[in-house]
């Protein structure tokens, strides 16, 4: 492999490299890698003091009443929004400081993905005390296992749910429909065909739309009762199912209740497309804005081949030679770039109120993308005049404080090494103070893209 | 993060050291001067010695720095008047002024002992008072400050910037302040020209970042008050006699390798940015100016040939100043080594004939009462050589 591979490991696949990283990838960087993948935590110790989905679920002003109507205290909406709001910054901060802090930064940035890819946002009032929750008991523990298993847990989760209005959409014929002339809502139908599976031009039409989202009617928030620990905060009401056999993509559904839903969805998440689909979304996230074809159709055949295992589609990113290709692939998002600066530091802070901010400076506040389908991902969409403008602030803010302890040219060399290009290298050397350096190191080229 | 409280706070911080004593010299410093104030203005970068100390009179130094040499006192655009030999830049016009009144001295051709030509490095030895830049990550200021508390009397030191820099690092207490409204300004206009530079094979940054440099109106020279602002904050900690006693400013943007000028240009707008920040030093230290000693130095000298940019690179010998009103000034310190190609160190650069730390040592022992024994002991480890006498004007 080339000098680079270690450093296209660190920083194309991860978070950026930490001091020392680049050593420990450079003698096997597919082997680093692969390792990460080994030794996954789903749940890491660091969130065990984030509530469980009850203790999420009862800071939702509708289920909160629902709660208060079965006895529990009740609180008024300013308190709840509050405490919404503070657990929503607790879990921005846990999710910064696993990224600050983490080894296995491959796997991070594949719960980034997985958590993009099958967005919530916060820009939904309801998600803010659930979108934490969301990544790391619905995304988190799945992510090594079968696409599936994914795509059925979103679909049950409560931010997912609320997000995209399924926990309200009723069968026209069900009990409920019929008692209170409740209807469908499409919204999730159309994503999930669209977004989270087949991706638009799967071959779906306006029809399908609509008998999938029949089919999850009733797929709501559980009963308070039975949201009980442990549980995933799903209910299925059969009061509200579209009752019926329905057909998807030509083929027929004659189950009843949930298993309808569920049918359908496992035949999405294992149809040809939707391998299309989440294999050019992997590449597009990680090599390139416009990835190969060539590429694309490997990733998919190796995850259809293996039955739709998560882990097929990483190896074959691992080993496509595409991803080890040296030169200015993809740009860094605003917290990947915030991330990537502060574990490049040897003593990186912990996380903040100060770098919340500082994230909504760059422009991209965790879990509020501007719609379901997640922040875009090409590099026009990141750089502008504000955009610069801020991560040189940014920058010199993160840094000015340390510079008389931090030489850049040491950070280039254990964040960068073989990718530092002459020119870099030469700006980073000459600077005129450290403090200066450090800026021109975090403003190169080289350290904004992957 | 460096300590950043409020002005009011932190004066008031100040005024709670006066009443526990913690302000006064020790008298056991003996021969300093009581209300001694001393400020140390670190120039990074790496100045251009000849530029701010030219010798006009030198017969080889108008074809030695060809592109960049100012003409001869009196003509336009020519070199301020000094010794007969050396010049002023023209921009430092309050500078001149100082030193017809005695109240500047200017020195040439010194080096501190680093001879490779890293800014990182330079200033490192610059400011931990060593011989390289790994041997201390502590400051000579610091150092020297060790030496003078006493048990109950804690000189006053502080940096106006955003953090403490190694020259006030150590095992003394310092603090680093910045006026409101100064740390929201924008980047030095050198790392915006710097990142130009860099960005110039990245066309999608490049048309970021020239979007946000015309829509903010930067790069323009006529900006730039800051350097002013941040000396008027260090007078006004100076200045009140239980206030602090030592300070350090930093100003950036002296690594001319292209376009620097010579009567007019880039390096002359900086200067005089420079000149401006000192006289405000002195217009807000009042009555405190008598008891002030300012040292002006940087990392090292620039070639004294121009390069191929119209610009200089890093060199080795360059010039300090030290001004207030306690130095005996009026004067220019220099063992001048010539500027024919046979003269100059490495074939390059002005040959260095003093050593940094004599002209250091020789200000804490007349100013601030230290001690030959702690000066080569303690503040100057690395055998120093003796401390230059008669700087400043007797107390």
């Amino acid at each position: 492999m080339s000098a680079s591979a270690a450093a296209i490991a660190c920083n194309r696949f991860g978070l950026g490299a930490a001091p020392g990283e680049l050593d420990a990838a450079a003698g096997d960087p597919r082997g680093w890698l692969r390792q990460q993948l080994r030794d996954y935590q789903a749940r890491p110790a660091a969130f065990s003091d984030l509530p469980d989905t009850a203790g999420a679920l009862a800071l939702v002003p509708l289920y909160r009443r629902r709660l208060e109507q079965a006895g529990m205290e009740e609180v008024g909406r300013r308190e709840l929004r509050q405490a919404a709001r503070q657990l929503l910054q607790e879990e921005r901060l846990a999710r910064l400081r696993r990224a600050i802090q983490t080894p296995q930064s491959f796997c991070e940035r594949l719960v980034r993905f997985w958590s993009d890819r099958l967005a919530v946002s916060v820009t939904k009032g309801g998600v803010r005390p659930l979108a934490g929750l969301y990544e790391r008991e619905t995304i988190r523990p799945r992510i090594m296992g079968r696409f599936e298993d994914l795509l059925l847990a979103s679909a049950r989760s409560p931010a997912m749910l609320v997000y995209l209005d399924n926990h309200r959409s009723v069968g026209p014929n069900s009990l409920q429909g019929r008692e209170r002339g409740r209807g469908l809502n499409e919204n999730y139908a159309r994503e999930v065909m669209e977004l989270h599976s087949l991706g638009v031009d799967g071959g779906y039409d306006q029809a399908d739309v609509i008998e999938l989202a029949r089919a999850l009617t009733g797929w709501t928030l559980a009963t308070p009762e039975a949201a009980g620990p442990a549980r995933d905060g799903f209910g299925f009401e059969a009061a509200a199912h579209e009752p019926s056999a329905r057909s998807l993509l030509g083929r027929r559904y004659a189950q009843e209740g949930e298993a309808q839903g569920r049918a359908m969805l496992i035949d999405l998440a294992r149809h040809p497309a939707t391998a299309r689909h989440l294999a050019r979304s992997l590449l597009r996230h990680f090599v390139a804005d416009e990835p190969p074809e060539a590429a694309v159709k490997r990733l998919a055949d190796r995850f259809l081949e293996s039955g739709g295992e998560l882990l097929s589609l990483y190896e074959a990113l691992i080993e496509s030679p595409e991803t080890w290709a040296e030169g200015r692939r993809k740009f860094k998002q605003p917290e990947e770039y915030l991330v990537s600066l502060l574990r490049a530091l040897p003593d990186p802070p912990d996380p903040d109120r100060r770098l919340l901010d500082a994230l909504e400076e760059l422009g991209q506040r965790i879990w509020q993308a501007p719609s379901p389908a997640g922040w875009p991902e090409r590099a026009e969409d990141w750089v502008s005049a504000a955009a610069v403008w801020s991560r040189i602030e940014v920058a010199r803010r993160e840094t000015a404080g340390r510079a008389a302890a931090l030489d850049p040219r040491v950070l280039l060399e254990s964040c960068l090494g073989a990718t530092a290009g002459e020119a870099t290298r030469f700006q980073v050397t000459n600077a005129d103070s450290r403090e200066q350096g450090l800026t021109l190191l975090f403003m190169s080229p080289d350290f904004q893209w992957r | 993060m460096p300590l950043r409280p409020s002005r009011r706070r932190f004066l008031q911080g100040l005024a709670a050291g006066a009443a526990s004593g913690l302000v006064a010299w020790p008298a056991a410093a003996g021969c300093g001067r009581p209300q001694a104030r001393l400020v140390v203005v670190l120039l990074r970068g790496a100045l251009d010695g000849l530029a701010l100390l030219p010798p006009v009179s030198d017969p080889a130094y108008e074809t030695a720095r060809a592109g960049l040499a100012l003409p001869p006192p009196g003509e336009e655009g020519g070199a301020l008047e000094l010794d007969g030999f050396f010049g002023l830049n023209p921009a430092m016009r309050n500078c001149a002024t100082l030193y017809r009144a005695g109240d500047l001295l200017a020195v040439q051709a010194v080096a501190t002992p680093y001879r490779a030509r890293s800014h990182f490095d330079g200033q490192d030895v610059l400011e931990n008072g060593a011989t390289g830049p790994a041997m201390r990550r502590s400051g000579w200021l610091n150092a020297a400050l060790d030496c003078l508390a006493g048990s109950n009397a804690r000189p006053r030191a502080l940096a106006i910037a955003h953090a403490v820099p190694l020259i006030l690092r150590g095992s003394q207490p310092a603090d680093a302040w910045m006026p409101a409204g100064v740390t929201a300004e924008a980047p030095a206009a050198d790392t915006l020209v710097r990142l130009q530079r860099l960005y110039a094979e990245e066309p999608l940054l490049q048309a970021g970042l020239e979007r946000a440099l015309a829509a903010r109106g930067l790069l323009s020279e006529s900006g730039g008050g800051g350097g002013t602002a941040l000396a008027e904050a260090a007078a006004a900690l100076l200045r009140p006699e239980d206030g602090a006693r030592v300070a350090v400013l930093e100003f950036g943007g002296w690594d001319t390798h292209a376009g620097q000028g010579s009567s007019s240009g880039t390096l002359f707008n900086r200067l005089a940015r420079l000149d401006a920040s000192l006289a405000a030093l002195r217009e807000g230290l009042g009555e405190a100016w008598a008891d002030t000693a300012v040292l002006v130095t940087t990392e090292f000298g620039r070639t004294v040939a121009m390069n191929g940019n119209r610009g200089s690179d890093h060199g080795t010998g360059g010039a300090a100043l030290l001004l207030g009103g306690a130095v005996a000034g009026g004067r220019v310190i220099a063992d001048w080594p010539g500027l024919r190609a046979a003269d100059l160190y490495e074939g390059r650069d002005l040959r260095p004939s003093l050593d940094l730390r004599a002209l250091q040592a020789g200000l804490l022992q007349e100013h601030l009462g230290l001690s030959p024994r702690q000066l080569s002991e303690q503040v100057f480890p690395d055998a120093p050589p003796q401390p230059l006498r008669d700087l400043l004007r007797p107390a």
